[in-house]
C-alpha cells in the first residue's frame, strides 16, 4: 500500500513539474535542433546481438534511429560524441512480460480475449521511466488473471501520451493453462470460438465468390452499370470483426503472437494437444510458453515443437534433490529460444534484470544466449524485432552503455539512450522529459499505430511474429519418427510369463511396443536393439490395483477429470517405475454425488510422455456403500434402477432404428451406463462379512460387476463370492481383530489369500499404505508392493497366485488384462527386469519398460542406485534364496 | 512465582499418584483381569514340566553362529542345551522342525502397544519423571497377540513422545496371563523426547529447543542432586535423611544405572544434542531411539562413544538426502562403526509384528544381514541390559524361541510357532484352526 501511495505522490509531483515546465515553455527551435542532432557513440565493444560483437565499435544515431554501426567508423562532423572508452554498448533490454505499475493480478478463469492492458495503462506515471536505471527500454505489459487473459501492450520505458509511449497496443494474446479440466475446457472453448468464426468467414467468402461468379455470368446479359453498383455495395460493408472473437481469430491464423502461461510443467504437456487440435499449423507462427522454472524437465517435449519459452531467471533443483540446475541454460542449450524475465516482477527486480541474467550465465547459460534472452528473443516473440532488440541500422536507438562486461557483477549502467536521447546517467534519476514534445499531459496528435489486420499485412516497421523455419534438424527428426522403431530383444533373462510358466534364459522379442514372441531359443531379428538380461529376472510390470497420489499434479484434479490433471513429470511416476509398477489405478474423491464418488482412471507410467499415460477413465464406479445410511442406499438403488431403465430404453430406441434423440432421462443415470452395460465394475470398500454380502446383493440386483476392496472377512464368505464375477483387492498383512460379540468367525485371517485361492476367488494385492512413500518408513507402501504378495506366500499361498495378484489378476480387476499383466505375444511390452526373484525383499528393479520403451534404468537414476545385489551375489541367487550365513 | 506454583502442582499430583500406586499394590493383583485358571499342569518346556526338544534345520543362535540340523533342549523355561549332539532325557517331548529355521524371540525397544486406548501421553506438564507406563498396560491386549504372529517376544513399552519426559517404560514379554507374568523389568527405561513431538505449541516454556533443554537439564540436575544426597545418606556419610521427594524417586535408578534412558530424537542436530546432554554431561546409560532423518550424519560421534542406537521406524531417508537417492539409515550407522545398533517399529506406527520387516528393509537398503538379525534380537537385549536373559539361543537363557518356515527376514517364510520361557504361546494353527498344525501336534495348544 505504501508503495502505491508513493507512486501516486511521485506522479503528482511529476505532473506538477511538467505543468511548471510547460508554463516556462521551451523554445520550439531548441526542440527542432535537438531532433536533427547526430550522436556518435564510440565504445571498446558493441554487442549488436544480431551481428556479433564489434571491437572499437561506433554507432551513429540520427533522428532517434541507428543510422550506422561498425568498427571504427568516421565520426560525422558536428556530431555529439559519446566516448565510452573501455565500456560496452548493448541494445536496450526488452522485458517480455510484466505487470509492473499495474494492479495486482486477479484470480479466476476468464474468457476475455478482448481485454486490453492498454486500457489499464497510465502512461504519464514515471514508474516505467525509472526502469531505465536497469537498462530496460521496452516492456510488454501483460493482462492479469487466468483463462484467456487478454491482450498485452508493448511500451517504451518512458512517460508521455499513451499513444507515444506505446510501441504496439495489441502485442500478444495471453492465455493461461493449468492441468485441470476447467482450465483446459476454457481454452478449448475459446479457441473453438475463434475457429468457428474463421469457418464462418470462409463460408461467407465462398458464398460471395459464388455470387460474384454468378454476377459475372449475368454480366454478359445485364447492363454494366448495374453490376458496378452491386460490387460497390459489397465494398461499402466490410465485415465488422467482433472484438471478443477477433483476437482468437488472429491468434489461430498466426497474425497475433500467442503467449501461454503454463502453471506447471504438466500444464505444458496438456497444452500441446490443444494447440494441435485448433491451430491449422500450430507451430508455423511460433507460440510462446510463459513457464515456471520446472519447465526444464520438459526439454525433450519442447525440442520437438517450434516454441519459444519465457523463463524467470531463477535457479531450480533437480527433482527431489539439492542439485542445482539452470533452466534457461538447459533449454537454450537444446536450441530452444529463451526469453528471460527477472526473478521478481518488482521495480527492484527489473532494475536488476542484467544481474539476474548474469546469474544464469554463472550457472552455465551461454553468454550469447543470455544476451539474446534479454534483448532480441523477447523482441522476436512480440514481433518487434525490426524496431528493438539489437543494434542494427534502422532500429530504434535504444542503447545501454555499460562500464564493462554485461555479466560482470561490478559493471555499472553508465548511460541509457532511448530513441536517440540520453535518458539516464549513472547516479541520476532517469528522465525521459527530453522525449516529450509537449510537457503538458495531452492526447497525442499522432494516429495510434495500426492494429495488425486480419489478413496479416502489417506496417513496414513491424514484422510478423518470427516463425523459425523448420531446419534440417527438424526434418531429419520427423523422418526418423516416421521410420518404425527397431525391434527390441530382451535376451538371457529368466522369464516369469505369469500366464505361461517360467522360461529359463529366454528371449522376448518386442515390436511396435507389443510383445511379438517369447521363448527359449528365439532368433534375434536383424537390427534389433538387444537388452542383455543375463542373470536377471524378467516379469510383467506390476499392476497397482490402487495407488494414491500417483501421476497427478500436486494440487489434484480439482473436481475435474483425472485425464486433465495427469502429470508425466511427477516424481511419483519415476518412483513407480523404480518400484516395478507400470500400470496403476488412481482415483479422485472429489466430484460425484450421493454414494457415488469422484472419478477413477487406469494409467501407465510413460514418464515425461503425457500421450501414453491414460489407459481409461472412468475405470470403475466407486460406491461408498458399506456403512451408508438406509436412505442413501435407497437413493442409490433408485438411481441404479433409473440407469437400468435408461439403458433399456436406449437399446429399444436403437433396435427401432431411431438414431436421433436419446430418451429424456439422462443426467446422473446416464453417467452410470458403463456400469450397467458391464463396461466398468463397481468398486466398493467392504470389510466385514455383512458388508460384503450386502455388496454382493447389490451387484446381483442390478447385474453389475464388482471389485471389493479391503474385504478382511472375505475368507468367511469366500464361497458366496466365488459364485459371482467379483474380484477382490486385499492387503494380506492388514489385521482386523475378531469381533467377540458375534457368534461366527470374524476378523482377518492370515491365511485369507490361501483360503480365497482354494475357493476360486480372484484377488489383487495391495500394500498397507497404498501410495508410493518417500517418508522413510520402508516395507509398508507400494514401493515394495511384491513383499505383500510374499506375505501371502508365507501364509500358505502358492507363489504363482501371489505373483498373479500383483500382475494379471490386478489387471483383470482394472479391466486391462487384455493389454497388460503377463508376458504374452500381442500384449503391451510392459516388462521389468529385476536382480532377483520379484518376491524377494532384496530384489531391485534394474529396468522398466512401458510399451516397449525403456523408461527406467536403475543405474541411470539416483533413486536406488547404491542398492541391490552385486554381480557375484546375483549369480549365486537365481533360485529361491537359501542359506545366507548368519553368525 | 510461576515456577513455585508449577512445582507445587506437580508434587501434589505426584503424591496423589504414588498413593494410588501404593493402594493398587496393596490389593491382590495389580491386574484387574487376573486369570481365573491359575493352576494347571505344566506343559513340556515350562517350569515344572517335562523337557522340550526342538529339532531344527537351522538354529540361528545369533551369538554363536548357525547350527545346521541341531537340537535345542528346553527345561523349566530355560535353554538347557543347544547343538548337533545333545543328549535328551527320556521324557523329552520333541517338536519336529527339521524343515524349519529357529531363532531367538525378537526384541523391540520402542513400542507403544498393549496400552489400552493409546494411553501414553500426559500432556499437562512438560516433564513427568513420576509416571510409569505400567498403569496403562493391558495383558489381554490383542496387539500383544499380533506381536507374536511376527515372532516378537520382548518389548520395551514406553510412554510419549508428547512431553520431554513422558514417564518410565516397562520391559515386557508379549504373552502372559497377568501383568506380573509379562513384566521383565519395571522401570524398563525412562522415556525422554527431544525435538519435534514434545514442542509445547501452547506457548509455555518448551516451545523451542532452548526451553525444552532447559526443562530437561533443570530436572536432571535436581534428580542428580537428589540421588547424590540419598547415596551419601545411605552410605552413612550424612546423618540426616534428605527430604523425600516422590516425583524424583524413579530418577535414582537412572543415576545409579539400574536402567537406561531412551530418548526420542531425530536429525543430526537433535541427535547430537542428545549425545551431549545424556551421555557427555549426565553420563547416563543412554539409548538413542529413532535417530532418523539425517541423524546418521553424526553417527561417528555416537560410534566414538560406543552409544546404543535404536533405529526406526524409518529405515530410509529421502527428505534430507541431497542427491535424490534413498539413504539406508541402518547401513550408514553400521558403516560409521556403531556397534550396538538395534531396530524398532515404534509400534503401532509400524505394526509390532513387522519388526522383522523393519530388519529386512534395513538389509534391502544396505545393512549387513547378520547385523540386521542381531539388531532385532541380541542388540536390543544388550542395550537395555537383559542380554543375560534373552536375545540369543544360548544355554542358561530364557527359552524365547521362534520357529519359522525359512529365513527370518523373508516375508515368504511363515512364523509357525513362538515360545516364551519354554511355553508355546503362538502357533500358526491358532489362526487357521483346520490345517497346518501337524508340525507341532505333540504339543496341545491352549
Amino acid at each position: 500500500m505504501r508503495t502505491r501511495r508513493n507512486i501516486s505522490l511521485q506522479l503528482c509531483i511529476a505532473l506538477l513539474g511538467a505543468a511548471l515546465i510547460g508554463l516556462i515553455s521551451l523554445p520550439i527551435q531548441g526542440v527542432a535542433e535537438e531532433k536533427d542532432k547526430v550522436i556518435a557513440i564510440a565504445a571498446a565493444r558493441v554487442e549488436t546481438i544480431s551481428q556479433g560483437s564489434i571491437r572499437d565499435g561506433v554507432i551513429i544515431i540520427r533522428n532517434g534511429k541507428i543510422a550506422e554501426v561498425g568498427r571504427a567508423l568516421p565520426i560525422p562532423e558536428g556530431a555529439e560524441l559519446i566516448d565510452v572508452g573501455e565500456g560496452t554498448v548493448i541494445p536496450g533490454l526488452v522485458l517480455v512480460a510484466s505487470r509492473i505499475g499495474l494492479s495486482r493480478s486477479s484470480r479466476g478463469t476468464r474468457k476475455s480475449p478482448h481485454h486490453r492492458v492498454l486500457d489499464e495503462l497510465d502512461a504519464y506515471r514515471n514508474t516505467y521511466e525509472r526502469l531505465l536505471a536497469g537498462g530496460v527500454t521496452t516492456l510488454n505489459l501483460m493482462p492479469s488473471g487466468g483463462g484467456v487473459m487478454g491482450q498485452s501492450v508493448t511500451i517504451s520505458a518512458r512517460r508521455g501520451p499513451r499513444q507515444d509511449v506505446t510501441l504496439r497496443e495489441s502485442s500478444a494474446l495471453f492465455m493461461s493453462i493449468d492441468a485441470t479440466t476447467s482450465s483446459k475446457s476454457t481454452l478449448r472453448g475459446e479457441l473453438a470460438r475463434g475457429k468457428k468464426a474463421i469457418e464462418a468467414r470462409k463460408k461467407k467468402k465462398e458464398a460471395e465468390e459464388k455470387k460474384k461468379q454468378e454476377a459475372k455470368k449475368k454480366e454478359k446479359t445485364a447492363a454494366p452499370k448495374k453490376k458496378r453498383r452491386v460490387a460497390k455495395k459489397k465494398e461499402d460493408e466490410p465485415p465488422k470483426p467482433d472484438p471478443k472473437v477477433q483476437p482468437l481469430v488472429d491468434v489461430l491464423e498466426g497474425n497475433l503472437p500467442l503467449i501461454i502461461r503454463c502453471q506447471d510443467t504438466a500444464a505444458a504437456a496438456h497444452l500441446f494437444p490443444i494447440l494441435e487440435e485448433y491451430r491449422k499449423d500450430p507451430y508455423k507462427t511460433r507460440p510462446t510458453l510463459y513457464a515456471t522454472p520446472g519447465m526444464w524437465q520438459a526439454v525433450e517435449l519442447l525440442e520437438d515443437k517450434n516454441v519459444a519459452v519465457i523463463l524467470p531467471a531463477l535457479i531450480s533443483y533437480e527433482r527431489n534433490t539439492r542439485n542445482r540446475v539452470c533452466p534457461p541454460a538447459i533449454l537454450s542449450a537444446a536450441g530452444i529460444d529463451v526469453a528471460l524475465i527477472p526473478g521478481s516482477d518488482s521495480e527492484e527486480g527489473i532494475q536488476n534484470f542484467l544481474l539476474y541474467a548474469a546469474q544464469m550465465v554463472k550457472h552455465g547459460m551461454r553468454r550469447q544466449d543470455a544476451l539474446e534472452a534479454v534483448t532480441l528473443t523477447p523482441a522476436k516473440i512480440l514481433g518487434l524485432d525490426r524496431r528493438v532488440g539489437s543494434i542494427e541500422q534502422g532500429k530504434d536507438a535504444n542503447l545501454v552503455i555499460l562500464s564493462g562486461d554485461p555479466f560482470h557483477g561490478a559493471t555499472r549502467i553508465d548511460q541509457v539512450i532511448l530513441q536517440g536521447k540520453v535518458v539516464h546517467r549513472f547516479g541520476e534519476r532517469p528522465d525521459t522529459t527530453a522525449l516529450l514534445e509537449d510537457k503538458t499531459p495531452r492526447l497525442a496528435k499522432k494516429t495510434p499505430p495500426a492494429k495488425p489486420k486480419p489478413d496479416g499485412k502489417k506496417g513496414e516497421s513491424e514484422s510478423k511474429p518470427a516463425g523459425k523455419d523448420k531446419g534440417k534438424k527438424d526434418l531429419a527428426k520427423e523422418e526418423e519418427k516416421k521410420k518404425k522403431d527397431p525391434p527390441v530383444a530382451i535376451v538371457g533373462a529368466d522369464i516369469l510369463t505369469i500366464t505361461n510358466g517360467k522360461i529359463r534364459r529366454g528371449t522376448i522379442i518386442i515390436e511396435d511396443g507389443k510383445i511379438q514372441s517369447v521363448g527359449s531359443d528365439l532368433p534375434v531379428p536383424e537390427g534389433a536393439k538387444v537388452i542383455d538380461a543375463k542373470g536377471l529376472v524378467a516379469c510383467p510390470g506390476f499392476v497397482a490395483a490402487r495407488c494414491r497420489g500417483l501421476g497427478i499434479r500436486r494440487r489434484g484434479p480439482g473436481g475435474g477429470k483425472l485425464a486433465d490433471a495427469l502429470d508425466p513429470y511427477a516424481f511419483s511416476v519415476h518412483l513407480a517405475l523404480a518400484s516395478g509398477i507400470t500400470t496403476a489405478f488412481i482415483t479422485s474423491r472429489s466430484g460425484g454425488s450421493g454414494l457415488i464418488q469422484g472419478t477413477s482412471a487406469v494409467i501407465k507410467m510413460t514418464e515425461e510422455d503425457l500421450g501414453g499415460m491414460l489407459v481409461r477413465e472412468p475405470a470403475c464406479v466407486q460406491i461408498r456403500y458399506s456403512g451408508a445410511s438406509a436412505s442413501a442406499k435407497f437413493a442409490l438403488k433408485e438411481l441404479l434402477r433409473k440407469a437400468v431403465d435408461y439403458a433399456r430404453k436406449l437399446k429399444e430406441e436403437k433396435a427401432k432404428g431411431k438414431a436421433g434423440k436419446p430418451p429424456r432421462q439422462g443426467g446422473r443415470a446416464a453417467a452410470l451406463l458403463p456400469l450397467i452395460r458391464g463396461e466398468v465394475p463397481a468398486r466398493i470398500a467392504a470389510s466385514s462379512a455383512d458388508d460384503i454380502l450386502a455388496a454382493l446383493e447389490l451387484a446381483d440386483e442390478f447385474g453389475i460387476r464388482l471389485v471389493l476392496e479391503g474385504a478382511h472377512e472375505s475368507w468367511i464368505v469366500a464361497e458366496e463370492i466365488s459364485k459371482r464375477d467379483v474380484c477382490l483387492v486385499i492387503t494380506p498383512r492388514r489385521k482386523a481383530h475378531a469381533d467377540k460379540t458375534v457368534d461366527r468367525p470374524s476378523g482377518s485371517n492370515l491365511r485369507m489369500p490361501a483360503l480365497l485361492r482354494k475357493a476360486g476367488v480372484p484377488f489383487a494385492i495391495l500394500s498397507p499404505n497404498a501410495s508410493l512413500s518417500t517418508g522413510g518408513i520402508a516395507g509398508q507402501d507400494m514401493v515394495t508392493l511384491p513383499i505383500d504378495a510374499a506375505f501371502a506366500v508365507g501364509r500358505g499361498l502358492d507363489e504363482q497366485t501371489a505373483l498373479e495378484s500383483i500382475t494379471i489378476t490386478a489387471a483383470r480387476a482394472l479391466g486391462v488384462a487384455d493389454r497388460v499383466g503377463s508376458i504374452e505375444p500381442g500384449k503391451d511390452a510392459d516388462i521389468i527386469l529385476l536382480d532377483g526373484h520379484p518376491l524377494d525383499y532384496r530384489s531391485f528393479v534394474t529396468l522398466a519398460m512401458v510399451n516397449g520403451k525403456v523408461y527406467y534404468e536403475k543405474n541411470k537414476s539416483p533413486v536406488f542406485a547404491p542398492f541391490g545385489r552385486r554381480p557375484s551375489e546375483e549369480a549365486a541367487e537365481t533360485e529361491k534364496e537359501g542359506a545366507v550365513p548368519v553368525r | 512465582m510461576k515456577t513455585e506454583h508449577w512445582r507445587f502442582g506437580r508434587s501434589a499430583l505426584a503424591l496423589g499418584l504414588i498413593s494410588l500406586i501404593a493402594l493398587g499394590s496393596a490389593t491382590p493383583g495389580v491386574n484387574a483381569f487376573a486369570d481365573e485358571e491359575t493352576k494347571r499342569t505344566p506343559l513340556a518346556g515350562e517350569q515344572g514340566g517335562p523337557p522340550l526338544g526342538i529339532r531344527a534345520l537351522k538354529i540361528l543362535t545369533v551369538t554363536k553362529g548357525v547350527i545346521d540340523n541341531g537340537l535345542i533342549l528346553i527345561r523349566d523355561g530355560m535353554i538347557a542345551a543347544v547343538g548337533t549332539h545333545v543328549a535328551a532325557p527320556g521324557d523329552t517331548v520333541f517338536i519336529d522342525a527339521t524343515d524349519q529355521w529357529v531363532l531367538p524371540g525378537m526384541i523391540d525397544l520402542h513400542s507403544h502397544i498393549g496400552t489400552a486406548g493409546r494411553d501414553i501421553n500426559d500432556m499437562a506438564l512438560p516433564t513427568n519423571p513420576d509416571l510409569r507406563i505400567l498403569e496403562a498396560l493391558d495383558p489381554r491386549s490383542p496387539e500383544l497377540k499380533d506381536a507374536l504372529t511376527g515372532g516378537v517376544t520382548t518389548i520395551l513399552v514406553i510412554p510419549g513422545s508428547g512431553t520431554n519426559i513422558s514417564g518410565f517404560g516397562a520391559l515386557i514379554k508379549t504373552a502372559g496371563d497377568t501383568l506380573e507374568d509379562l513384566v521383565v523389568r519395571s522401570p524398563g527405561a525412562m522415556k525422554v523426547a527431544q525435538g519435534y513431538n514434545p514442542e509445547r505449541l501452547g506457548g509455555d516454556l518448551g516451545l523451542t529447543r532452548m526451553g525444552m533443554s532447559w526443562g530437561l537439564t533443570h530436572l536432571l540436575d535436581e534428580g542428580k542432586d537428589y540421588t547424590d544426597a540419598w547415596d551419601a545418606y545411605e552410605a552413612g556419610n550424612v546423618e540426616d535423611a534428605p527430604e523425600f521427594r516422590p516425583e524424583l524417586e524413579q530418577l535414582k535408578g537412572l543415576f545409579r544405572k539400574e536402567y537406561p534412558v531412551i530418548i526420542h530424537t531425530a536429525g543430526a542436530r537433535d541427535v547430537m544434542s542428545t549425545i551431549r546432554m545424556f551421555n557427555d554431561r549426565y553420563k547416563l546409560w543412554t539409548i538413542i531411539s529413532h535417530a532418523t532423518f539425517n541423524g546418521y550424519r553424526v553417527a561417528h560421534e555416537a560410534a566414538k562413544r560406543g552409544m546404543n542406537i535404536n533405529l526406526g521406524p524409518r529405515q530410509i531417508d529421502f527428505r534430507f538426502a541431497a542427491k535424490g537417492t534413498f539413504i539406508g539409515l541402518g547401513a550408514e550407522y553400521y558403516k560409521a562403526g556403531v556397534e550396538n545398533l538395534s531396530i524398532n517399529t515404534d509400534a503401532p506406527v509400524v505394526p509390532q509384528e513387522d519388526l522383522f520387516v523393519q530388519a529386512a528393509m534395513a538389509v534391502r537398503y544396505g545393512l549387513d544381514e547378520r547385523a540386521a538379525i542381531a539388531a532385532v534380537t541380541i542388540r536390543g537385549a544388550e542395550a537395555v541390559g537383559i542380554a543375560d536373559r534373552v536375545g540369543s539361543i544360548e544355554v542358561g537363557k530364557e527359552a524365547d524361541i521362534v520357529i519359522r518356515g525359512g529365513h527370518p527376514l523373508d516375508p515368504r517364510s511363515s512364523v509357525d510357532a513362538v515360545f516364551i520361557k519354554g511355553r508355546l504361546v503362538y502357533r500358526r494353527a491358532d489362526w487357521e484352526p483346520s490345517e497346518g498344525a501337524s508340525l507341532i501336534e505333540t504339543i496341545p495348544t491352549r
